[in-house]
């Protein structure tokens, strides 16, 4: 009889208790400031695709053939900035690490109580595991890389959000030995933000080239410890400022080419007899390239409907009448696309060795123009201009498009996109030259063969943000999920693999002070 | 303690003036008589065979019958050598009818030693409820609902108050007089709507994603509980320590009208702990078989340990908790 009443007394309080069981609960709505990734930046290499996960201070390691992804383990710390090796196996990274301080020389530090201190140390990682840190001494957040990835050269990029702590010094560099591991700092001048590397035939580099304000200081990196071999003022005068916004080298690496900002002169610093030349252009440029086949340098003027060529030998300028302005330049072999993001429809093929100039005309302005890797077509991406009419040309007008433009001819094949275009790719077959396009809001991925104009739409689960590649080959797209989405393409069966959820790593992980050992202390 | 509770309980009988039942044997109240003079109470009893028949469990144990066939009136045995009965407390404890025959029968026949020493113990007060109310409940049945802390700042992702609210139910047993056995189990579900300010696309829409996340909670604990009854069982202060285990689910989704949503994850983990509370519990009157609804309210202090989630982190539960239910006592 007990057992009975005991039974019936449970039944409705078991019932009570077990309502809603099967729902997700959702009492309140949370905002959270810091995303837990970014799918707009990832970080490619032959291991797979790196993605940082800012909140938890983490770094995912996601491979096309596995499913789960992995969790590089960086110790206590969290990884502020990534940078991608030219060996595309290398992943160089900022950790911040927090240190307990002893100042009074305790002998037991409490990690939750202790003053603590900020520090940061370059951890080089290698298929998904720290192969060797670097301890740097200052505030840096980018590296600049030889082309062999010996060297890399960290500096304090100014134009990316940085939080300073404590006592730093803004005039120098740290030339990094990526494979013994040494690195060695390096006064270069206030501000330092460009770098470039002067390799020889074999691609080797042996001299950096390190753009601050006012100032060109040239490293020699042969030496036991590199240090500054020559600095070239950019102005005698204290009281003006010379900001340095493009510079390249000319192909035989003698001559390093500035702009400089508000000016229509181009500084060309000989390297070897450390002498410079002013080269007089006709405005300030918006964009210039090297041409490495034809060792010239092609400029743009967003102020101006003309291009010039700059010969290395003699620095002669050759100018070029355009019917608009340009403000970019696209390099092919042996020639160049130069465009306007500005809201102009022309786009113009110059050919570098005959001098030949080709004018396109698009539908609507580009906003991103790429050179199919066989360089018999580039494809533009259009944004939709607006206006008015029922007739072809408004609804080109009303909608996004994507334009193939023959390079060997002077045709555009126009198309129009449900999305504006987001993320253009090639895969190039023997037989096909696939481009792969990204529209926003639209969850397919639009295929089309450049050759055969064949199309087919590979549909995705999510919305796409941005699309790169493998050095291998497949092709991966990033999604706007909350919780992490990336699916991984193999152009050539069409294949989609989806990773998902990765961006949960850590989410509920704290980042404690790391407390020194006694020596350290 | 036991004047204390004496002198609670003495009103306390007044306020109640009908006895329980009870089937338990009455106890003796030994050496009443200690001369040849007074009137020996027990052989009166026990030469009354209705005596016997009276201790009925829906009767009261006194027998009028039995105190008509002693020979001195009840006055009269109200002496100052006599245990005292209060007004309105029940006769029969004077009046020993509950030893059945057969024990009382030395006494009628063999009068009490002239050199026995004079000695008398007063029934305690725990005796007395238990002949006016009958053994106390042993079976304890509760629905409960409670609050526990989570001061973890990561919880902030499941509730931003770092409260979990639990519900549940308990069962106890009482082992001995003034401990209880308990088990209980719990559940909560915390959740949120987690809207994440990422707005990566350099454009003029809204990019921000939304996320769901949620938190189970299945709660075990046993451990005794220390208890004291006052006010005739009404009240009932309490102490309990207990042994925790918590089975922890957290579960993750980027989109809960899809089942199926690549980014949902969830991940599982044990913790043990313990639990510390102090608590008062109010019941009914005791009724008729042994039946009290109580109602009570504890307070205290939980420790869980540090609960990891496989790749997600680390959880930590401690701190102040609550928790009241409603269940009955028979």
């Amino acid at each position: 009889m007990r057992t009975t009443t005991s039974l019936a007394a449970l039944v409705p309080l078991a019932l009570l208790a077990s309502c809603g069981w099967n729902h997700l609960p959702q009492q309140e709505s949370i905002t959270l400031k810091q995303q837990l990734w970014n799918p707009s930046d990832t970080y490619p290499t032959r291991s797979g695709v790196y993605v940082k996960l800012p909140r938890s201070g983490g770094l995912a390691l996601l491979r096309p053939d596995r499913e789960e992804p992995m969790l590089v383990d960086i110790g206590e710390g969290k990884v502020a900035r990534v940078t991608v090796a030219p060996d595309k196996d290398t992943l160089v990274t900022f950790v911040e690490r927090i240190y307990c301080v002893d100042r009074d020389e305790e002998e037991e530090l409490d990690p939750e109580t202790c003053e603590t201190e900020l520090e940061t140390e370059i951890s080089v990682i290698d298929n998904g595991s720290v192969r060797s840190t670097l301890d740097v001494d200052g505030a840096f957040n980018a590296i600049e890389y030889a082309t062999d990835g010996q060297y890399g050269i960290a500096y304090l990029d100014l134009s990316q959000n940085v939080q300073l702590e404590g006592v730093t010094n803004l005039t120098s560099v740290v030339v990094m030995d990526l494979l013994t591991g040494a690195t060695q700092p390096v006064s270069v001048g206030f501000a330092a933000d460009q770098v470039l590397f002067v390799e020889d035939n074999a691609g080797a580099a042996y001299k950096a080239v390190v753009l601050s304000k006012n100032s060109v200081a040239v490293i020699d990196l042969l030496q036991d410890q590199p240090e500054v071999e020559t600095v070239f003022p950019l102005t005698l005068d204290p009281d003006s400022s010379v900001v340095p916004v493009g510079v390249d080298l000319t192909p035989d690496g003698r001559y390093a080419l500035i702009s400089v900002s508000g000016s229509a002169d181009l500084y060309a610093l000989d390297l070897q007899s450390q002498s410079i030349n002013i080269v007089e252009l006709s405005a300030s440029p918006a964009a210039m390239a090297v041409s490495r086949q034809q060792d010239r340098t092609v400029l743009v003027y967003s102020d101006l409907a003309a291009a010039e060529v700059l010969e290395h030998d003699f620095f002669d300028v050759e100018r070029y009448t355009l019917d608009e302005p340009m403000t970019d330049v696209a390099e092919g072999t042996g020639f160049a696309l130069m465009y306007s993001k500005n809201g102009y429809k022309d786009v113009y093929r110059l050919d570098l060795a005959s001098g030949d100039l080709i004018e396109y005309r698009l539908q609507n302005p580009p906003i991103e123009i790429a050179i199919a890797p066989d360089e018999t077509y580039a494809v533009a991406l259009t944004r939709a201009e607006g206006g008015g009419g029922n007739d072809i040309d408004g609804l080109y007008d009303n909608n996004p498009g994507l334009e193939i433009i023959d390079l060997t001819d002077d045709d555009t094949d126009p198309y129009i996109l449900e999305g504006t275009g987001i993320g253009l790719a090639f895969s190039p077959t023997d037989t096909r030259m696939d481009t792969l396009v990204l529209q926003q809001g639209v969850d397919y991925l639009f295929q089309l063969d450049l050759y055969t104009k064949q199309e087919v739409e590979i549909g995705l689960s999510a919305p796409p943000v941005a699309i790169g590649s493998l050095p291998q080959g497949p092709f991966y797209i990033t999604h706007a999920d909350p919780l992490g989405l990336i699916s991984f393409l193999d152009p050539t069966t069409g294949e989609v693999t989806e990773i998902a959820g990765f961006a949960h790593y850590g989410l509920i992980d704290d980042i404690d002070p790391i407390i020194r050992d006694e020596e350290a202390r | 303690m036991r004047a204390l509770t004496l002198l609670l309980f003495v009103p306390g009988l007044a306020w109640a003036q009908s006895p329980a039942p009870t089937s338990e044997p009455v106890p003796v109240p030994e050496a009443e008589s200690t001369t040849e003079a007074e009137a020996p109470v027990a052989p009166a009893s026990t030469e009354s065979t209705d005596a016997t028949e009276s201790t009925d469990a829906t009767e009261p144990t006194v027998s009028t019958e039995a105190t008509e066939s002693t020979e001195p009136e009840p006055a009269e045995a109200i002496e100052p050598a006599e245990p005292y009965v209060p007004p309105g407390f029940p006769e029969p404890l004077a009046v020993p009818a509950a030893p059945p025959a057969p024990a009382a029968e030395p006494a009628s026949t063999t009068a009490p030693s002239p050199d026995a020493p004079r000695s008398y113990t007063p029934p305690v007060t725990e005796d007395l409820e238990e002949v006016v109310l009958g053994r106390e409940p042993r079976l304890h049945v509760s629905g409960e609902l409670g609050s526990l802390s989570y001061p973890d700042e990561h919880f902030t992702l499941f509730s931003e108050g770092g409260v979990m609210p639990v519900r549940g139910f308990r069962v106890g047993y009482r082992l001995i007089r003034h401990i209880v056995a308990e088990a209980a189990w719990s559940h909560g579900a915390r959740g949120a709507s987690v809207v994440i300010d990422n707005d990566y696309v350099t454009d003029f829409e809204d990019d921000r994603g939304v996320m769901n996340t949620a938190y189970f909670l299945d709660s075990f604990t046993l451990g005794p509980r220390i208890d004291v009854p006052l006010f005739r069982r009404m009240l009932y202060p309490y102490v309990a320590g207990r042994g925790a285990v918590q089975l922890q689910r957290i579960r993750l989704d980027d989109d809960i009208s899809d089942r199926d949503s690549p980014g949902q994850t969830q991940s599982s983990a044990t913790a043990l702990g313990y639990e510390v509370v102090g608590g008062m519990e109010l019941r009914t009157p005791q009724g008729k078989g042994h039946f009290a609804a109580a109602w009570y309210l504890e307070m205290g202090r939980g420790a869980m340990q540090e609960t990891t989630f496989e790749e997600l982190g680390t959880l930590t539960a401690h701190g102040f908790l609550i928790r009241t239910g409603v269940g009955i006592r028979y």
